[in-house]
């Protein structure tokens, strides 16, 4: 004997499958959906995490989060960044306060799942970019592509050097610019390197970049 | 290998049983393949299995139009491999999971990009319908607060 809800679940269900086919999409494996997110810009992909238990796992353990596919584009940014140059006063942009997200994103994402790609643009303090940096080496990053504007100079966190499963590292400074740690340590550390590319560095109590690449073992075997 | 023309060639079991003699150029797309191929495991016949014979036929065809048109224009590629996907939902999760677990970069990647343009711009009320078989009185029903919420902007 069948219950009336029963009945309708079953007619719902045929119906269901007729109509819009089964959910296939939610067996394809973990990494072919990152594949298949990483296409999409990071606001839909956020967006999909909310679809199912299912897709909120993917989305917490997605590995290359990419924050320079937002609204906020790369033109605009640097137009504050000119404006903020010139006054020498802060200036709140609408993009400071729209990558505010970056950092509850990582806070959120799966404690076990490591990052592949952290790749951003936006005009922080240093003590946020700190952070993000030092979130970004915890989790074992390849690819550190950042483009920053901050109040001050800043020290490159030394936690930079020393992560061992970095793999592309770069850094463009919009504005004032970044020293970097001392030679000693930038000597032993980068060892899983193969693209470097830092922008504004500036050089304090430190010869030249040159004497980096000269003393230092990654860049020939790698380079 | 007697001749020179069996030893280029492979024969690709399917799941299915059929058996397919493909170019080895050709079924070393699939680096699952590849492997078999330089570990010097794989026998003249190369069973692949939870790829049945229509799919495996699909992919095959694909990686020969691959191997074929290296030198062609990547415009003429790229026509024929979005023609190439633009198929049913049962027939692109088959060919997903066998570029997957076959490991064929190009297929894999041409698959993906074309579901990727599927879900592009559409709201998560859409994909629930489109692919994840919902209603629409359940979407209206469940996470109906969390919804509203996540389809604002972040700006």
């Amino acid at each position: 004997m069948e219950t009336r809800s029963a009945k309708k679940k079953r007619l719902l269900k045929t119906e269901n499958e007729t109509e819009t086919g089964e959910d296939w999409i939610s067996d394809l494996p973990d990494a072919v959906l990152h594949h298949i997110l990483f296409l999409l810009p990071i606001k839909s992909i956020a967006q999909t995490s909310v679809l199912s238990k299912r897709w909120r796992s993917i989305w917490s353990s997605f590995p290359d989060l990419d924050f320079t596919t937002t609204t906020n584009s790369v033109g605009h940014f640097s137009s504050t960044i000119i404006k903020y140059s010139s006054t020498r006063k802060r200036v709140h942009s609408p993009l400071a306060q729209g990558m505010d997200f970056i950092i509850p994103v990582l806070a959120l994402r799966d404690k076990n799942s490591d990052l592949r790609i952290l790749r951003f643009c936006a005009q922080l303090s240093f003590s946020r970019l700190n952070s993000l940096i030092r979130c970004a080496v915890r989790r074992n990053v390849q690819e550190l592509d950042i483009e920053v504007a901050t109040d001050d100079y800043f020290n490159l966190p030394r936690c930079v050097t020393t992560c061992e499963s970095l793999r592309v590292f770069k850094l463009k400074s919009r504005y004032p610019g970044f020293r970097l740690p001392p030679l000693s340590i930038m000597k032993s550390g980068f060892q899983s390197l193969h693209t470097l590319s830092l922008s504004l560095v500036i050089l304090y109590q430190q010869s030249s970049l040159v004497d980096l690449f000269t003393e230092s073992s990654f860049l020939f075997s790698r380079s | 290998m007697s001749s020179s023309l069996e030893k280029n060639m492979l024969i690709l079991r399917s799941s299915d049983g059929e058996e397919f003699i493909v170019p080895e150029v050709v079924a070393v797309m699939s680096k699952a393949i590849k492997n078999m191929v330089e570990d010097e495991c794989a026998s003249n016949t190369i069973p692949v299995p939870n790829v049945d014979a229509n799919i495996l036929a699909m992919v095959i065809e694909f990686c020969k139009k691959h191997d074929e048109s290296e030198a062609e224009a990547a415009s003429d590629l790229k026509t024929f491999d979005s023609e190439f996907v633009n198929r049913g939902q049962e027939a692109l999760y088959d060919l997903i999971t066998a570029a997957n677990f076959r490991d064929v970069k190009e297929l894999l990647d041409a698959l993906c990009q074309n579901v990727a343009e599927m879900i592009k711009g559409k709201s998560v009320h859409h994909i629930r319908i489109q692919f994840l078989g919902y209603q629409l009185f359940e979407i209206l029903t469940s996470n109906f607060i969390w919804n509203i919420w996540c389809d604002r902007d972040f700006d």
